[in-house]
């Protein structure tokens, strides 16, 4: 090996582990004007970018022309990225969220997220009640932050795409904390936000929306306090310069430390999960369980807890102190006899050509599948090429001995390495290690780069990883837009690159294009966007408010062109909306079954404006029946027939509410000398049958005449009354009266109906069909009758059947007389 | 899952179907966290209870389970959860009771889950009742629902009536996302054919939605051979004639719904000597559908020769009951009891579909029933026009529900290619005078529907009649040879169609003759996703599949607006039979609602409020 440095000359033992601190960059920003002693520096986790301003609370030699404060974003490695002048109100603190988007909090709760380019990209209010109360300090994490207000209140945003503010639980304090952190929703258990507020009176509350807990602990007040990446472990500073480490759930007190310094530390924070470290002017103290290690710095420092370490920028340098891993520590301990040590040895005893190789190989023989697993993972620990390749190619050496070992694991660490690598070189700078690039996830990873504009980059390991890459092009797309370049110019470069990308949403760079100021790219990129669902909302905006009807109406969406019609209704003169709506039935369709269910009003206008006189003419009746005031309904009638008059197609209904109005008047009289009867709104038929059921033919006659009720119903009528007055003499007189339009069954069947027998038998003769009076007959019990029917026709089949439908002996023998003198016959 | 369908027997894998729901449902409910409070919109409470029985919906952190109806909910829980077709008088009924808990001091938190999705106008009004703030909105993408192992339902109540009438054309996106979603479990169809314009709007929306998916697309090899999409307005004859089989006339009767019947306690109740007597008035759920083995026998049977197998059956398990005394061997003992329990079961099920025969047989024996029936045929025959005619006018006069007036004026209507003016005149003013002037509403819905319509002139369903057989006349209900057995001697036109689908050359050789009916017709072939290909079993290079399968083309019929239960029975019917294309397929029948023709016609009548008249 021919490294000038062993792998171990960093490593520092820490009871029985190993920790190294290693230099990853040499700061670009090293010469110039950045000094972080003197600027307030948020840096974002997992390798992300450091944005500094001016720390108000120093006093500084304000440069000329240089009054108003900005902000500036540099990689981890020292690269500007961006810088911005701040023209809002004083800040009140930065955080990042996920995906590398830098939150900034004014005093009155205002909420401002930018890109790494100092874009904004959202903004929004923490809530009436925390602007009045104003922002005392914020928390933020990867979702969300948390606000304290000069009045001691806690108010807190856990989605940041769809920020609602809510107020935590009342921690009832009566002066600021002393110190507080936030934990992230992810790691606690009720999966909301809770709050750690260390009181003056030495103990912590813990807050969430539902309430407060005090923890009633008498160690503190606590100076400075750290969660742990994982949530399970919080670190606190007291008073009296002790370190205290318990679980987050207070439910066991893990170490404590003497620091001896009454004055805490002007940062804490996590190295993983199993260390601490403090830092103070000059002075680094890393503590954890049993043991400690100090390391000096001239240079001011900023530290930034990751999951697997903690990553240390000054002035000069960028760097990385963290627990070696145990793969890692296996392979390179001094004196380490473990298999993947002795692989390791093994590889480059082979290099050599040395016999050695075998002989290593022979005496791990049985271990060699785990040595490879480990020399595999050490080489993704590696941020050195030499060392990664050494490893990489011991895995290998390792592999050929073993007859079946998947390949997988060392085909996906050698894909992940050249991604970390990429990323991790100086001018992107963003130094991931495994354990985070883990956590993170390679989709996170691509956004990230993506809003860095490293769209190459972004874009290969797409395809190198088989990630779909659509965001990627569509971000691209977006930043084109902004180019000087025509709008035809500008669409073709960007449909060719596209067309072969499947899912590329065409809606979001025309929203780019049009946010920029060219409506009429965004049109023109509009057109290639297949979901109408993402192209009509920009029409909309872009106030192409036919054209989002057009395209709502294709979709077959009701919903969408709900969305426009509401939108051109809240916006334009109603004259304007009806001129749109117009030609597009389907639209109007949904129109008018809105207006039935929500605005009879507008209703009106459109059959006007439309001129409908027989949809006015309805409106009209339906609003009638909603009259308890009899002249109200008869006014709205009326108004109904004015309409239907309007045009000749709808002469029958103009007769038909005519005669409705009439029928109403009637029956108000009806009600007037019939006491204690109802008769309005009755159809006409039931009027009619409530005069009979009250004997009053001669109205009801009347009444039938005036309204040209045919024969046939009135019959029906009169003799449905019979059923229920069971007046069989007025049926005989009704019968009587003249030839009954109806034939005489409906007689026979309501006497049946009401059991009186010996009532229908008189209409059974007058039945024309001889089958039916026998039939009749026959239900009534009228046997002999029926049979003196069928003699009478001379119809024995039908003597055979009615004697079949008896068992009384005087009917068979009468039957049977008959049917005698037929056989007689034969 | 005691009352829902046992899917196992389904020619394409709807469990998976009602396993998504299941698991969307358990999605949705979690993702409250806590005990919870469940209001449910009450018109979704069948429905979903062929998706997930209570113990689920308990076991999800579910206390308490409410009606969303316009009144207070008084409710300890903390979190309230609606689950609600996204109507706009439910969001009323929401704020209020928000506005209920407020004024009362109480806390609460609210989700509301729209199904299958949310919409501008419900959140709107939220919105404008004040309450949207204090609500959690989300999705339950509940849509088609197995009633059984061959038929699928949205339970979209009003599909007809909005697509048609109120120019409301919302549940054709549900159809087509529907669609979507058995295409995402079953493959691309590769075959889609369809008759109608809102089967025209459907097949361009799930084309479209294909386009929109862009590289998300299924690439399972298909299992569904062809869509077969039927606008309901295409066949108003069908679903207007009353319904033949037992299963159809239970829901002329009874009214099927979500594949239960509410029976009075006497009808349904529990035989044997040791059971109480059942309370008179009481009314019990029997489930039907294939899991009883005896129905799923009868069914599609024609009514009329019900009874002579009934009693074959009746017969068959009293036989059973005596081999009892004859076992005499240990082996005769166990063979005896090996079939108990299942004949127990089949005992009790006979004796249900018994007494609902004699119920059925009481009403169908009424010479009332009888005419009608009489009026019907000839209706559809084409003969004796003037005699129904005139019995139309007589149930008028006899004011008769105005469902069957209606049912029997739109068969005329439908048959005769409309009605002379005068004639049409006539019957409208026959009705608004004897049922009342507020029908006018609901005679204008039916005109502007063309039900009730001015003859054009044209004879053009004599025309239909003819060439697609609609009348058989020698049907023998015993052993039928057509689909014409469902309506003793009527085809019903819908199921012709799907028939016609099949003959070589397709709907494309009979074209003039389709397009007498309204809108376009179209076949048309989806290309498949690259990787995936497909040969339809029976044709040649075909490769039988696994054991179990049934190597036969499934074909998807997709009713818009509506399905009868005859018509599924004579789709059934076709799947025993050879296709005119001589290969034998399976059917599965989706519908927007199940329906016959009382459920159809009360759909369109306007329901009037009419205030009382208080001052003269």
């Amino acid at each position: 090996m021919d490294f000038s440095t062993p792998p171990t000359a960093d490593w520092h033992q820490v009871v029985n582990r190993y920790y190294r601190k290693r230099e990853i960059y040499s700061m670009a920003w090293d010469g110039s004007d950045i000094d972080i002693s003197l600027l307030l520096v948020v840096a974002a986790p997992n390798g992300g970018p450091i944005a500094v301003t001016r720390d108000e609370k120093q006093i500084q030699v304000v440069k000329t022309g240089n009054l108003k404060p900005s902000i500036q974003i540099f990689t981890s490695s020292g690269y500007l990225i961006s810088s911005f002048v701040w023209e809002k109100s004083r800040l009140v603190g930065m955080g990042w969220s996920e995906g590398e988007r830098l939150l900034c909090v004014l005093e009155d709760g205002t909420v401002l997220m930018y890109s790494v380019f100092g874009e904004l990209i959202s903004q929004f209010s923490m809530g009436r009640d925390c602007k009045e109360q104003g922002v005392l300090d914020i928390q933020v994490w990867s979702s969300g932050l948390v606000a304290l207000t000069h009045n001691l209140q806690l108010f807190a945003v856990t989605s940041l795409e769809d920020p609602r503010p809510r107020a935590l639980a009342d921690p009832g304090l009566e002066n600021p904390p002393t110190s507080w952190v936030a934990v992230d929703p992810l790691y606690t258990i009720s999966h909301s936000v809770e709050v750690f507020l260390a009181t003056t009176s030495g103990t912590i509350l813990a807050v969430d929306h539902e309430g407060v807990k005090d923890q009633l602990l008498s160690q503190g007040p606590f100076k400075k306090m750290a969660v742990s990446p994982t949530g399970k472990l919080l670190a606190c500073f007291t008073e009296n310069g002790d370190l205290w480490v318990s679980l987050s759930d207070f439910s066991k007190d893990l170490y404590q430390f003497p620091t001896k310094s009454k004055v805490p530390p002007k940062q804490m924070v996590w190295c993983g999960s199993d260390a601490v470290v403090l830092y103070w002017d000059k002075i680094l103290l890393m503590i954890t369980s049993g043991d400690w290690m100090k390391f000096t710095y001239e240079d001011p420092v900023y530290l930034i807890g990751e999951v697997d370490g903690t990553r240390i920028i000054s002035n000069s340098l960028c760097e990385f102190l963290q627990r070696v891993p145990d793969s890692t520590e296996e392979i390179f301990r001094i004196g380490s006899t473990s298999p993947a040590a002795m692989l390791f040895d093994a590889a480059e005893h082979f290099e050599k050509k040395s016999p050695k190789a075998d002989e290593n190989i022979r005496s791990i023989r049985a271990d060699l599948a785990s040595a490879v697993a480990q020399c595999i993972s050490a080489a993704g620990h590696e941020f050195s090429y030499p060392l990664q390749r050494q490893l990489l190619k011991a895995a290998s050496f390792g592999k050929c001995f073993l007859e079946f070992y998947p390949s997988e694991p060392f085909v996906e660490m050698c894909k992940t390495l050249r991604v970390l690598n990429a990323v991790r070189y100086y001018e992107i700078g963003i130094p991931l290690t495994y354990e985070q690039y883990k956590q993170l996830t390679p989709e996170v990873l691509i956004e990230c780069l993506i809003n860095r504009h490293q769209h190459l980059l972004a874009w290969k390991i797409c395809e190198y990883l088989k990630i779909k890459g659509d965001k990627v092009m569509v971000h691209w797309a977006c930043t084109k837009v902004k180019t000087s370049a025509d709008d035809s110019e500008i669409t073709n470069l960007i449909v060719q690159k596209l067309e072969k990308v499947p899912g590329v949403s065409y809606a979001e760079i025309a929203s780019a294009a049009y946010k920029f100021g060219r409506p009429r790219l965004a049109t023109m990129l509009l057109d290639y966007e297949p979901r109408a669902a993402d192209q009509v909302p920009l029409l909309i905006s872009m106030q192409e408010d036919e054209l989002a009807l057009s395209k709502a109406i294709e979709s077959g969406d009701t919903d969408l062109m709900y969305l426009v019609l509401l939108h051109i209704k809240r916006t334009k003169p109603i004259r304007d909306f009806m001129q749109v709506v117009h030609n597009k039935p389907a639209a109007m369709d949904l129109l008018i079954a809105y207006c039935k269910q929500q605005d009879l009003d507008l209703l009106k206008d459109l059959y006007i404006f439309y001129q409908e006189p027989d949809q006015l003419a309805s409106t009209a009746i339906l609003e009638s029946y909603q009259q308890k005031d009899l002249d109200e309904r008869l006014k709205g009638l009326q108004s109904a027939m004015r309409y239907y008059n309007e045009s000749k197609e709808h002469q029958f209904q103009a007769r038909q509410t005519e005669e409705q109005i009439k029928l109403l008047l009637v029956q108000k009289e009806l009600e007037a000398t019939i006491e204690g009867t109802k008769f309005v709104d009755l159809s006409l038929s039931d009027t009619i049958y409530r005069l009979c059921v009250k004997f009053d033919i001669k109205r009801a006659t009347k009444i039938r005449s005036e309204f040209k009720v045919p024969d046939k119903r009135f019959w029906w009528i009169r003799i449905k009354a019979v059923a229920e007055t069971r007046d069989w003499e007025g049926l005989e007189k009704l019968a009587k009266e003249k030839k009954s339009p109806i034939g005489y069954e409906p007689f026979i069947d309501v006497c049946i109906e009401g059991k009186a027998l010996q009532e229908a038998v008189k209409y059974i003769p007058k039945l024309a069909e001889a089958e039916k009076r026998i039939e009749y007959f026959m239900k009534v019990g009228a046997v002999k009758e029926a049979a003196d029917v069928a003699m009478k026709e001379k119809n024995p089949d039908m003597l055979l059947r009615i004697r079949d439908g008896t068992t009384n002996r005087e009917h068979l023998q009468y039957v049977d007389m008959f049917l005698s003198q037929f056989q007689a016959k034969k | 899952m005691s009352g829902a369908p046992n899917l196992a027997n389904a020619v394409i894998n709807l469990n998976a179907l009602r396993e998504f729901s299941r698991r969307e449902l358990v999605e949705v409910l979690d993702s409250v966290r806590g005990r919870k409070g469940l209001v449910l919109d009450p018109t979704f409470v069948g429905p979903l209870g062929l998706v997930a029985e209570v113990a689920l919906i308990k076991e999800r952190g579910v206390d308490k389970m409410y009606h969303l109806v316009p009144e207070r909910l008084d409710t300890e829980c903390k979190n309230v959860v609606y689950l609600c077709r996204p109507k706009v008088k439910y969001m009323k009924y929401i704020a209020d009771h928000i506005h209920q808990h407020e004024a009362e001091g109480a806390k609460k938190e609210y989700w509301v889950f729209f199904v299958p999705r949310r919409t501008m106008i419900c959140e709107r009004v939220l919105e404008e009742e004040g309450v949207y703030g204090n609500i959690t909105v989300g999705e339950y993408h509940l849509d088609l629902i197995p009633f059984d192992e061959d038929v699928l339902s949205l339970e979209l109540d009003t599909a007809y009536r909005e697509c048609l009438l109120d120019g409301d054309r919302t549940s054709l996106f549900y159809v087509a996302r529907s669609l979507m979603k058995l295409q995402s479990l079953f493959g691309l169809i590769p075959n889609i054919k369809g008759k109608g314009i809102l089967s025209r709007q459907v097949a361009d929306m799930m084309l479209r939605m294909r386009r929109e998916m862009g590289a998300e697309e299924p690439t399972i090899t298909p299992e569904i051979d062809t869509l077969i999409l039927l606008d309901r307005d295409t066949d108003m004859i069908t679903p207007v004639c009353t319904q033949l089989t037992y299963e159809g006339l239970i829901d002329e009767v009874f009214g099927i719904q979500n594949t239960y019947v509410d029976l009075d306690a006497e009808i349904a109740g529990p035989i044997g000597p040791n059971k109480e007597k059942p309370p008179p008035g009481k009314k019990i759920k029997v489930a039907l559908n294939s899991n009883d083995k005896l129905y799923n026998e009868i069914r599609n049977l024609n009514f009329s020769v019900l009874g002579p197998l009934l009693n074959r059956k009746a017969k068959e398990i009293d036989e059973y009951y005596k081999t009892r005394h004859g076992a005499q061997t240990v082996s005769a003992i166990r063979d005896f009891m090996k079939k108990l329990a299942s004949t127990q079961q089949e005992h009790n099920s006979l004796n249900i579909h018994t007494n609902i025969t004699e119920k059925i047989l009481g009403i169908t024996k009424d010479p009332a029933f009888h005419r009608r029936l009489e009026a019907e045929q000839c209706l559809v025959a084409g003969a004796e026009t003037e005699t129904s005619a005139e019995y139309i006018e007589e149930c008028i006069n006899k004011k008769d529900p105005l469902t069957k007036v209606l049912r029997l004026l739109i068969l005329l209507c439908c048959t005769q290619n409309g009605l002379k003016p005068k004639q049409l005149e006539f019957f409208k003013r026959e009705i608004l005078q004897t049922y009342g002037f507020e029908y006018t509403f609901t005679l204008n819905n039916f005109e502007k529907l063309g039900l009730l319509r001015k003859s054009d002139g044209r004879s053009t369903f004599a025309g239909l009649r003819r060439a697609l057989r609609l009348v058989v006349d020698d049907i023998d209900e015993n052993n039928p040879s057509d689909i014409a057995y469902v309506y003793s001697g009527y085809a019903p036109l819908s199921v012709r169609l799907v028939q016609q689908a099949f003959r070589p050359g397709g709907w494309r050789s009979m074209d003039e003759l389709l397009r007498q009916l309204p809108g376009p017709t179209f076949e048309e072939g989806q290309v498949l996703p690259n990787g995936v290909s497909y040969t339809p079993p029976g044709s040649l290079g075909y490769a039988p599949g696994e054991p179990g399968s049934t190597d036969r083309p499934v074909t998807l019929v997709f009713f818009i607006g509506g399905c009868t239960f005859t018509e599924i029975a004579a789709l059934r019917f076709l799947s025993e039979q050879q296709q005119t294309d001589g290969i034998p397929r399976d059917f599965i029948i989706a519908t927007t609602k199940l329906i016959n023709g009382d459920t159809l016609i009360d759909s369109l009548v306007e329901q009037v409020e009419l205030k009382r008249i208080e001052r003269m």
